[in-house]
């Protein structure tokens, strides 16, 4: 793919436990000062001219580190890069600073619609070429490393010639830019695909993850379906550790996005994911 | 086949429910009837989830059953074009009067479009309100080629039917936890003896809504067109004669004060 100057690597501010930043819980947070290391916002919400979503995100982001989150890059389709979206997420990042800013490896729509899904792609060398070339200039845009997590999916394209993690370490090499490893949508493909969740961890280089997502998940007949609707599982957990001794102690970002409990009650699902956490650095420092 | 036109097979599948050309094409590994449709129906839900989000009270005043077997149609007729589902349905307003059956559908657009500008004034930006001090540090002579524009969250809004009373009740009614989602409509719609004017804004963080009367509508509606002061004062000469212009500017003070408009000039 040739040479090219890499973004510099982050310094990641990020550590620990955070959560994802939903209205719902606006309130709670400035009122109680909930114990949780930092907060994820989802881009889109804070694409807004002003009132709620921006008087709650400065005020958030004045208490808690923050990242951003974002589900419209549309990083993998095939129609142009969309500068208008990303002028204005440049604009929010220089509002609230985030730590980071992500988005998915996917794509949402293309010829100008959009689906609002994070849609799969082939691991094939035209994607690869697409992708290197998109995320080079996003991060020109940008001027940092974009994160980008891994999605769950449903369908697998007989045209791909890479393994998911095989596809995913050669664009990070190919590009500098860094992983968000979603534990549970490892865990879910893994499933559905019947491929080992470890080898797919295992085969990610372990300095390309900058941070790592936790959810719940659903089962749909034969499938797991990632609707982050439910607490974390076992497995997932589980599956965490195994991250942990691989990438190191990344922050780790608890989403959930329907059936929204009270934060007290995430609070307490964070912290299995803090002891782990700390029984890694426990581990690590012994 | 191109990484293009398979996103084009895949989108296909998914916006017009019909997978033939994407299995046609052998692209997806097989057996994947179950998944296929878990991504149509995933895209239809986000985006009824999207629309009841911006127009509870219609769903209210509808019914659960027959908001969605609308909006499904909706979202076949306007596939969405939008970076955020924040701005997705702006054409629901509209779309009612052609396409929802066995309702009164002036009063269910005129509700849409009420319940679509308190979304919009929601988010928007605080803009930069004029304030009756600088104002009066306007030498009056100045005062007849003034122009202002409305802040970002304000927004005018006619209405012909009890919709804004229907929302008002309804809203008043889902507050009660008691009342089942898909509760039948309870208020039948009546055409208001004459139109009521509504003014949304956003004052802090709070949207909120005024009824003004006709005559003062029509007056803001010349302001926030852009006519220059002396305009919207002409038209109030026939009926209020020498006073025309002391109303105005009572009028005009009285908005500003409620922070709606921008001094463009």
């Amino acid at each position: 793919m040739g040479t090219r100057r890499m973004p510099a690597p982050i310094e990641n501010p990020l550590s620990g436990v955070g959560v994802g930043l939903r209205p719902t819980h606006y309130q709670a947070i400035l009122d109680n000062a909930p114990r949780i290391d930092w907060f994820e916002a989802l881009t889109e919400n804070y694409l807004v001219g002003g009132g709620q979503p921006l008087y709650y995100l400065d005020a958030i982001a004045e208490r808690y580190p923050i990242a951003l989150h974002g589900v419209s890059l549309s990083i993998g389709s095939t129609d142009p890069l969309n500068r208008v979206y990303l002028h204005e997420l440049k604009t929010l990042a220089a509002r609230c600073r985030p730590a980071l800013i992500s988005d998915h490896l996917c794509w949402t729509g293309i010829d100008g619609m959009n689906t609002h899904d994070l849609l799969p792609l082939p691991y094939h060398e035209e994607t690869l070429k697409h992708l290197t070339r998109r995320i080079r200039q996003v991060q020109d845009i940008l001027d940092r490393p974009l994160v980008l997590e891994n999605i769950s999916r449903y369908v697998s394209f007989s045209a791909s010639t890479f393994s998911e993690w095989g596809f995913l370490a050669t664009l990070t090499r190919e590009t500098g830019c860094r992983l968000l490893l979603d534990i549970n949508n490892i865990y879910v493909n893994a499933h559905n695909f019947g491929f080992s969740a470890t080898d797919f961890i295992d085969g990610i280089p372990v300095d390309a993850v900058a941070q790592f997502h936790i959810a719940g998940h659903s089962v749909q007949q034969a499938l797991l379906i990632d609707t982050h609707d439910q607490p974390v599982s076992p497995p997932v957990f589980n599956l965490l550790t195994h991250a942990l001794a691989r990438f190191g102690a990344q922050p780790i970002l608890l989403e959930r996005d329907d059936s929204i409990p009270p934060l007290d009650e995430l609070v307490g699902e964070l912290d299995t994911a803090r002891q782990l956490l700390a029984a890694h650095q426990s581990n690590t420092s012994e | 086949m191109t990484l293009h036109q398979l996103q084009r097979d895949f989108q296909y599948a998914l916006i017009e429910r019909n997978v033939s050309a994407l299995q046609e094409s052998t692209a997806l590994t097989e057996g994947t009837e179950l998944a296929l449709s878990i991504y149509q129906h995933a895209y239809r839900v986000r985006l009824r989830d999207a629309l009841r989000s911006h127009y509870p009270i219609l769903e209210k005043y509808l019914g659960r059953m027959a908001f969605n077997a609308y909006v499904d149609g909706y979202i076949s007729r306007y596939p969405s074009r939008s970076v955020s589902l924040t701005d997705y349905g702006d054409q629901l307003a509209a779309d009612c009067l052609a396409h929802l059956n066995d309702v009164d559908v002036n009063t269910a657009s005129e509700l849409a479009a009420f319940e679509w500008l308190l979304g919009r004034a929601f988010g928007a930006a605080q803009g930069a309100p004029v304030t009756v001090a600088q104002l009066s540090a306007i030498n009056p002579i100045h005062w007849a080629g003034l122009r202002f524009t409305p802040v970002p969250s304000v927004s005018r809004h006619t209405v012909t039917t009890s919709a804004v009373t229907i929302w008002r009740q309804l809203k008043m009614a889902s507050t009660d936890t008691h009342s089942p989602p898909t509760a039948a409509p309870p208020i039948t719609p009546e055409t208001a003896d004459t139109p009521t004017h509504w003014v949304i804004a956003r004052v802090d963080l709070d949207v909120r809504f005024q009824s003004i009367p006709r005559e003062e509508a029509s007056a803001l509606d010349r302001v926030l067109s852009g006519s220059p002061f002396a305009e919207v004062c002409e038209p109030l000469a026939a009926h209020h004669g020498e006073e025309a212009a002391r109303v105005a500017a009572t009028w005009l003070k009285r908005w500003i004060e409620a922070g709606w408009l921008e001094l463009v000039s």
